[in-house]
């Protein structure tokens, strides 16, 4: 859900009371548009304004003319009072005289009319003589501009004896008439009224604005960052409410902005992280990595460049790439590769440094950048390659080895061969001896064939074992049968010490044999003249222990893990003289794992060696199937099954077929 | 007569070279190791050694460059080796008597060059011994038993 769809949501009117809005419907629906309304009331109060004014001062006029003519009536009334004291002399003569004097008193005093009226109401006597005799109310309504008086009159009892009533024409002021002014006066009274009204309106129709300035100002002047504090909460009005909408939608698009800020921030984070990650990554890369920009200057070098390259600087980057390593002749190579004639895109160079005493062979690997558009520049990668060429220096060396081991019984079945067809030996003993040396060097020849085919078949895991019951006991004496006469052409004592009875065992027949002519081989080939060579075998039970005892040259403590590596051979000039494969001691091992066991060795340079071959006694077990590995007699009646397996130790690694 | 000093290590190759070096006519002297070998060229100081490169003790190299060192009057050098670093052995050497003869190898190839070399320093008048008899390669031999039979 969008943020303008929860602000719409959350910020919808509440419920108004229908009369209420009805009353707003009614007096806004006529003006149309809302920013007609304050035009609008504007002239209405001006209106109601001026009416109220003006019936104040309708009022205030109606006021000052009851105030002159109360003045005037209460001057008038004192000038009349003095014919009070006459009226009985009038009331008691005739009225005609009584009317004579009336229309005297009005010519004497200017009035309008004059009467004398009998307590019943009858107008005794009147300065119109027409009017005597008749009601005195028409005298009320003589019209504007009369000021009617009266004065009671009393005789000398006290008794009243009728009503002296003068009229007195009053020349009042300009102003309105009481009933005018009594409209006026309403009028005012009601625009009074309108005025409250609409102030109430107009004040209820600003607030919401109000508080919407309140907030603005408190907002600029830093009074109020939150946009939750300037909300209008006890107001439900459309301009709060667009306001709250307003705010809100501000408050979603700061949170959006913040949000993009923070995510910005994570991601920039990240991207740090990601890069120290990368760094911390590659420093724990073995191979040391360079990156050079087109300036031929550090952007980035791991730990293992450091070390390989003999970084001498603490912080390289920044710094020329030809001029880090403490070997000026790497710095050369660097300077050579990374420099923007180099043609290729990619090479590898190999440069061996020498420091301490410890030459390292360094595979230079580089590969030029080049994006467009976009800075060039070059990545070395820096591999220390002294395995791999120890290995290939191994591997030469076993080549030589190999193909001198092939030379030599070849040169002797060729000389031996040529001196037969020459027929220079006419003698038939030293012709067979002849064919003996070829046949011999033949057999030879092949068994060298074999030692290779079969470390080959160890090393890519396709050698297989004809699994079969082995006469141990006759294969030891094979074996020292085989090299006796070797022994004593090197004059070595071979000795054999076997128990009573050897176990028979389960395995391949033929490699089990390679295993004991190569240790019995070496232990003569590696012991000098007058030496002894014991062969003994020993049941322990699970285990059979074949070891080896020799007191030939011996293998320095430091060579001995690397022993049963292949193609390796001592260093030493008294082992380097004679002749190997260096795949011997590598083959028995693997051979001995495949059937479950191990060889291992011990000596002392100068004094011999022990090598002990350890091979599994399979308990007799009564598997129906009949596919075991045991000394059973049923097994021996079985079918020789093959091995196969990868060197690994255990039978576990063994596939029985 | 012409004297051979054979360091040869295989004495299998060992005997089949003396047989026929003497057959031609050359005095043979055999040794199985590159000590013994630097030893008997003093004690019968040989016109001609020939001599394996791996040996006990010590290699056909080291033995040639001892014999040439120690010498006294032109010897001619043979190494019979497999390894074809050596084919240039006698421009390392810096003495055009030092030939390399690579294994497997021929005898009656071999015998050749034993000859060739035998003629190239008879020719510098400084071989003090005739080859006695024929040295035509196989021709006049005899099958004698070398090994005693």
């Amino acid at each position: 859900m969008s943020s303008a769809q929860e602000v719409q949501q959350v910020w919808e009117p509440g419920p108004e009371a229908p009369r209420a809005r009805a009353w707003r419907q009614r007096l806004l629906a006529p003006w149309g548009r809302s920013e007609e309304v304050p035009r609008v009331w504007g002239l209405a109060l001006v209106a109601c304004f001026a009416g109220g004014l003006f019936g104040l001062a309708a009022v205030a006029a109606t006021f000052h003319q009851g105030v002159l003519t109360e003045a005037l009536a209460r001057d008038k009334a004192r000038t009349l009072r003095k014919y009070a004291c006459q009226a009985g002399a009038w009331f008691a003569g005739q009225a005609s005289e009584a009317s004579r004097e009336m229309g005297r008193v009005q010519g004497e005093h200017g009035l309008e009319y004059c009467a004398l009226v009998l307590p019943e109401g009858t107008v005794f006597a009147h300065s119109d003589p027409s009017l005597a005799g008749t009601p005195a109310v028409a005298m009320g309504a003589q019209g504007g501009g009369v000021l009617p008086l009266a004065e009671p009159l009393v005789d000398a009892t006290g008794q009243p004896v009728g009503t002296f009533q003068a009229g007195y024409r009053v020349d009042l002021p300009p102003g309105v008439t009481r009933r005018t002014g009594t409209w006026l006066g309403l009028v005012m009274l009601g625009s009074l009224g309108l005025l409250l009204v609409l102030y109430r309106l107009l004040r209820r129709s600003l607030r919401p604005l109000c508080k919407v300035r309140d907030r603005l100002l408190a907002h600029n002047e830093g009074m109020e960052s939150r946009l939750s504090e300037l909300l209008i909460e006890d107001e439900r009005d459309a301009i709060a409410d667009s306001w709250n909408h307003i705010l809100q939608a501000a408050a979603a698009l700061r949170s959006t902005l913040e949000g993009m800020e923070s995510q910005r921030e994570l991601v920039e984070a990240l991207r740090n992280h990601d890069s120290s990650q990368a760094k911390e990554a590659l420093d724990w890369h073995p191979d040391g990595v360079l990156l050079v920009d087109e300036f031929g200057q550090v952007c980035l070098m791991n730990k293992a460049c450091r070390s390989l390259a003999r970084v001498r600087e603490e912080q390289p980057v920044g710094k020329p790439a030809a001029n880090l390593s403490r070997d000026a002749e790497l710095n050369q190579v660097v300077e050579r590769l990374t420099s923007s004639s180099a043609k290729s895109h990619q090479a590898t160079v190999y440069h061996t440094l020498t420091e301490d005493g410890l030459s390292t062979t360094l595979a230079i690997t580089v590969a030029h950048i080049q994006s467009e558009p976009g800075p060039g520049g070059a990545l070395l990668v820096f591999r220390d390659a002294s395995q791999q060429k120890q290995a290939e220096k191994a591997r030469d060396d076993f080549l030589h080895q190999v193909t001198h081991e092939f030379r030599t019984p070849l040169s002797n079945i060729r000389a031996y061969t040529e001196t037969l067809m020459e027929g220079i030996l006419e003698d038939k003993d030293a012709q067979r001896e002849c064919l003996n040396v070829i046949n011999s060097e033949a057999a030879r020849l092949g068994r060298l064939v074999e030692d290779v085919l079969t470390a080959s078949q160890l090393e890519v895991g396709t050698a297989r074992l004809r699994l079969s019951e082995v006469d141990l006991e006759r294969l030891l004496q094979q074996a020292v049968q085989d090299l006796q006469a070797t022994a004593d052409e090197m004059s070595v004592e071979l000795h054999v010490t076997l128990p009573p009875k050897v176990p028979k065992i389960r395995g391949d027949k033929d490699r089990l044999a390679v295993v004991f002519n190569n240790l019995l081989g070496n232990a003569i080939k590696y012991t000098d003249s007058g030496g002894s060579v014991l062969l003994a075998c020993e049941d322990r039970g699970r285990d059979l222990e074949i070891t080896v005892t020799d007191t030939g040259l011996g293998i320095a403590e430091e060579e001995q893990p690397r022993v049963f590596d292949k193609f390796f051979r001592s260093s030493s000039e008294l082992v380097e003289s004679r002749p190997g494969t260096g795949l011997g001691l590598a083959t028995a091992r693997q051979i001995a794992r495949l059937h479950g066991g191990e060889v291992t060795v011990q000596s002392k340079l100068g004094e011999g060696s022990r090598f002990t071959v350890t091979l599994p006694v399979y308990e007799v077990h009564a598997v129906s199937s009949g596919r075991t590995l045991g000394t059973t007699e049923t097994s021996a009646a079985e079918k020789p099954g093959e091995t196969t397996g990868h060197g690994g130790p255990g039978p576990q690694t063994r596939e029985i077929r | 007569m012409t004297r051979i000093l054979v360091a040869e290590d295989d004495r299998h190759l060992q005997r089949v070279i003396s047989l026929w070096l003497e057959r031609n006519g050359y005095q043979v002297h055999c040794r199985g190791d590159g000590q013994a070998a630097l030893q008997a060229f003093h004690e019968v100081s040989p016109d001609i050694l020939i001599t394996d490169v791996n040996m006990p003790e010590m290699d056909g190299v080291t033995l040639a460059k001892a014999v040439l060192a120690q010498s006294d009057r032109p010897v001619g050098v043979i190494i019979l080796s497999c390894r074809v670093d050596m084919i240039g052995i006698g421009v390392e050497l810096g003495d055009q008597r030092v030939i390399h003869h690579a294994k497997p190898f021929s005898p009656s190839r071999l015998i050749e060059e034993v000859e060739a070399l035998r003629k190239e320093i008879a020719d510098q008048g400084q071989c003090r011994a005739e080859v006695s008899g024929q040295s035509q390669y196989g021709r006049n031999w005899h099958g004698r038993n070398l090994w005693g039979h």
